[in-house]
């Protein structure tokens, strides 16, 4: 352990512009204008950790830089975060070390997919980490902007990730300058994300989640619990998610973003969420038919047809990830599709004191 | 001016492997292909590939991982780690 901090010192005029002209000239920018990482800035984001500054949490993919405390503050200073949400963006950069998560391949990949952060525990209303209306865009909390800002800045800066160099995603996605989120606990008639992955309701837990996207779903023609929850699961299925792409339905989760209406008319029926996720993948699948010849010969030959000619989203239901979160305006769910080759991470906070 | 502290890291070119010289050619060297069952493209070349490289004296080893997460995930990393081990150099992807 050390009081010293070990960042090269960079000289910039005392002007916002100019660190954001120098960020952008020198790359570790995302392209938008940042904060001043001064010493007594990351200072203030060190204090809210009881971890040292030089503690190593993981090196991070593609490139395998050490993600040591002070560089995560750093990164997290630039992004604008609270000292009290930064234990949450190092939770979240522990959670993507693990060797599960497949950093390497998602930092890499043709895909849009980014890691998205999903927030539990008793803090989210305080670091206004939004969990209703907008939450996923718009609503604009200070957490959740932030904390997933870091994030994004600390795959560029300390993992390498940089599109057309490391990264070779051919669109990316809105959500790589950060994407973050929280469950809406008080409104969900279930056990929270971070309870049904074995965490206590005390916990403050992040969840990554190798997303493709923001699929949106919609309904108003229909009021019933199981005919919407069949046509979210026919959606959610559809014929071009890479989880059809891979040899196997057995890897990856899609994330289910459902609000507290549809939530409470969903829990009417499924009071139990092993039962919803049950349901839901019992009609996650398509036909063979909908896939044109030449597809259905290499989805055959991968294995993924069964002897009924149909081809399943997954191997198991709790595939399926339920989190309760946006606005009472009924009629909407987002679904966060899988990348399938990464497995979602949960990791707890931990805090100074 | 204000004084503020580099976001990025120096990154440990000691991970990575040197890039294999040709110099001399690769009669006598072990080639590895590491391929990819999702890569159709994978599929067209590996057998040209093979050939020519053997046609040169490189004795060729190929590798398909399996899926990097999962029930197979450990088994993949242990594998490709064992062919890295056994080649003298190897083509690891398309660039595409």
């Amino acid at each position: 352990m050390t009081d010293e901090l070990s960042s090269r010192r960079l000289l910039i005029d005392d002007d916002s512009l100019a660190l954001y002209r120098r960020s952008l000239a020198e790359q570790w920018g995302d392209g938008v204008p940042l904060i001043a990482p001064t010493e007594s800035r990351v200072r203030e984001l060190l204090s809210g950790s009881p971890l040292a500054a030089d503690a190593v949490i993981c090196k991070v993919a593609p490139r395998f830089g050490v993600a040591t405390v002070e560089k995560i503050a750093v990164n997290a200073a630039m992004a604008g975060c609270d000292p009290a949400a930064f234990p949450l963006v190092i939770a979240a950069v522990e959670a993507m070390g693990a060797p599960e998560f497949n950093l390497f391949g998602l930092t890499t990949t043709t895909s849009s997919v980014f890691p998205m952060v999903i927030v539990n525990g008793p803090t989210r209303s305080r670091l206004e980490i939004d969990m209703a209306s907008g939450c996923m865009g718009g609503a604009a909390g200070r957490g959740s902007m932030t904390i997933g800002r870091s994030v994004a800045l600390c795959l560029r800066n300390i993992g390498g990730q940089s599109i057309d160099v490391t990264s070779k995603s051919v669109f990316g996605q809105p959500a790589r300058t950060g994407l973050c989120f929280a469950e809406w606990e008080e409104a969900s008639p279930w056990p929270s994300l971070a309870q049904q992955r074995g965490f206590s309701m005390d916990d403050e837990v992040v969840t990554v989640h190798g997303g493709t996207g923001t699929l949106p779903l919609a309904d108003i023609n229909n009021d019933d619990a199981l005919d919407l929850l069949y046509l979210i699961a026919k959606s959610i299925a559809y014929p071009l998610t890479n989880k059809f792409l891979e040899s196997t339905a057995a890897n990856g989760q899609t994330v289910l973003a459902v609000n507290p209406a549809w939530a409470d008319r969903f829990a009417a029926v499924f009071p139990d969420m092993p039962d919803l996720q049950s349901y839901l993948f019992e009609h996650a699948w398509q036909p063979i038919e909908v896939w044109p010849e030449a597809s259905r010969r290499v989805l055959e030959a991968k294995g993924r047809v069964d002897a009924t000619g149909r081809v399943w989203l997954n191997d198991r239901p709790d595939q399926i990830v339920v989190v309760v979160c946006g606005g009472r305006g009924n009629l909407h769910a987002v679904a966060l599709p899988s990348w399938a080759e990464s497995e979602l991470q949960s990791r707890a906070a931990f805090r100074s004191g | 001016m204000i004084e503020i502290l580099d976001p990025t890291v120096s990154f440990d070119e000691g991970d990575q492997a040197p890039t294999f010289s040709l110099t001399g050619g690769v009669s006598g060297k072990v080639v590895g292909l590491r391929l990819d069952h999702a890569w159709r493209s994978y599929h067209l070349v590996v057998d040209e590939w093979q050939a020519l490289l053997e046609a040169d004296g490189a004795k060729v080893r190929v590798v398909w991982p399996g899926e990097r997460v999962g029930a197979e995930g450990e088994r993949t990393r242990a594998d490709l780690a064992e062919w890295s081990r056994l080649v003298d150099c190897g083509v690891v992807g398309l660039g595409n």
